[in-house]
């Protein structure tokens, strides 16, 4: 019997909330791909239900007070803002400005934090990153000490958005963008409109618009290029495209403590492809091991990857009999 | 490799807005099947997009898509006579044009989710404004609200059935308010 579109929309929406808990096992994923598989209108509904979630994420601007569903009797109110007042007024709190005293963000490794600013903005945090933001009335500034954070940033023409990553400053008025700081390299990436970049030593300011990339090294530029898949991160993925065993086993060790050792030099070099949960290098390492034709072997918190050893094949050679022509 | 994050952003922020007008177009039609298995079809259609970048008018692709989808099945079917199809053309064009005051620019979507969150019920409302308006991880809710974790993913699958549900009968027409008593006595979890 055919399955019922409700039935469809129930199962999409189990797995958009099963996903949203945390990241599929392997059984889980395996699971969820042939379900997908199962029937053609699986994709649509899954799309339609991730959109959905997804829609919600506009509530990000808004704070708990504003859907407040019980309004309290406007006397109540009145009466009680007008103390908070007199107080206020008697402390000299409301003459005096307060200069914003920095909020400071810090990810542990691993810990990718999708965080509201009070601005209307918009941050996803990557791991061990420590950033501070302070929002005033003039001006709206975040200083990137280490890590990587992508910012949507909420349009305010009267407040430019400046992230400063050590020699590297990074202006926006209401954009979307990424910028990485490890060590002296500094990577901005645009995803939406455009930004400005100042740099101490790149000389005159230069323009990057969305879907472009530019990296620094002690403020000098050394790349630039393409956004590709570099955000996936921001949905706890990693994508591949011909990056090295190598480059891609460092992605992984970024974000957990178990940690991947390429055995191999040759296998170490060899390109990959793919899209990955990052904070499953398990899975990773098996799916690499069936590519490139090596064996995972764990012990403890490491996981080896090395190329598999075989026995000598035997030929066997078989006498073909040549066709007769009838 | 495409990117799945923006497909996802596309279908959330200019086409699903539309889902409601789109159903709504399609019930002046009883005659061209069923109206979930035709949407669920066109989202499967979009699903396999790999850039949507050059999409400019999320709302004409949607509606433009499910014209095309029918006219695919009346070919195939050949029960209905060309003129037909030639009125329902004519009809879904102007379908296209969005109607100015109930357009979703961000300010009015704002207004729509605000509301769509606070008529949630109780724990389920609660378990949206921790992981959406402030970014908490279900695992993190459940010890806040001291449940259990499936009981949280569980308000999240409520919510979404019934924002889902929300979206599919009233759009974001600021006019109607979500009711979701109304909409879906769909069996409870």
């Amino acid at each position: 019997m055919r399955e019922s579109s409700n039935d469809i929309n129930e199962a999409s929406i189990r797995w958009v909330a099963q996903m949203d808990a945390g990241p599929l096992s392997a059984a889980e994923q395996a699971q969820f791909d042939a379900w997908l598989a199962g029937d053609r209108r699986r994709q649509g509904a899954f799309l339609r239900a991730q959109a959905g979630w997804s829609f919600m994420d506009r509530s990000r601007a808004l704070h708990p007070r504003d859907v407040a569903t019980a309004p309290a009797p406007r006397r109540r109110i009145w009466a009680a803002a007008a103390a908070v007042l007199a107080v206020f007024i008697t402390a000299g709190l409301l003459l005096t400005p307060r200069s914003p005293r920095p909020e400071v963000y810090a990810t542990i490794q691993g810990e990718i934090r999708r965080t509201p600013l009070e601005d209307g903005s918009f941050a996803v945090i990557n791991t061990s990153t420590k950033l501070e933001v302070s929002l005033a009335r003039t001006h709206r500034e975040v200083r990137l000490s280490q890590g990587e954070a992508w910012f949507q940033v909420a349009k305010d023409p009267k407040r430019p958005f400046r992230v400063e990553a050590g020699p590297v400053e990074v202006r926006a008025v209401g954009t979307a963008f990424a910028v990485e700081r490890i060590g002296a390299t500094v990577q901005v990436s645009v995803t939406e409109g455009k930004v400005e970049i100042w740099s101490k030593g790149a000389g005159a300011q230069r323009g990057l618009k969305a879907g472009e990339r530019i990296v620094f090294v002690d403020g000098r530029i050394v790349d630039v290029g393409h956004v590709g898949n570099r955000l996936a991160w921001r949905e706890g993925r990693i994508a591949f495209a011909g990056q090295t065993l190598a480059e891609a086993a460092a992605e992984f060790n970024r974000y957990n403590r178990r940690k991947l050792v390429i055995g191999d030099p040759e296998l170490a070099a060899a390109p990959l492809v793919g899209w990955f949960n990052l904070a499953d290098p398990d899975s990773f390492a098996r799916a690499a091991a069936t590519m490139l034709d090596a064996t995972v072997t764990i012990v403890g918190d490491t996981i080896h990857l090395d190329r598999t050893r075989r026995a000598a094949r035997l030929l066997v050679v078989r006498q073909v009999r040549a066709p007769r022509h009838v | 490799m495409d990117d799945r994050i923006s497909v996802v952003g596309w279908v959330s922020s200019q086409v699903l807005p539309h889902e409601a007008d789109v159903r709504r177009w399609l019930s002046r039609y009883p005659g061209m099947g069923d109206k979930d298995d035709l949407i669920q079809e066109v989202y499967c259609r979009m699903a396999a997009l790999e850039r949507v970048d050059h999409i400019t008018n999320g709302r004409a692709y949607f509606f433009q898509a499910v014209r095309n989808l029918i006219y695919e099945r009346v070919r195939r079917a050949r029960l209905i006579p060309i003129e037909v199809v030639a009125e329902l053309d004519a009809l879904g064009a102007s379908s296209d044009q969005p109607d100015p005051e109930r357009s979703a620019g961000a300010q009015r979507e704002l207004v729509l989710v605000k509301r769509l969150i606070s008529k949630l019920p109780d724990r389920c409302r609660r378990v949206f404004e921790l992981r959406k308006m402030e970014g908490v991880p279900q695992r993190e809710i459940a010890r806040r609200l001291g449940v259990s974790e499936n009981v949280v993913e569980n308000e999240v699958r409520r919510g979404l059935r019934l924002i889902l549900q929300a979206l599919e009968q009233q759009g974001v027409d600021l006019a109607v308010e979500p009711n979701y008593r109304a909409v879906g006595r769909a069996r409870e979890l």
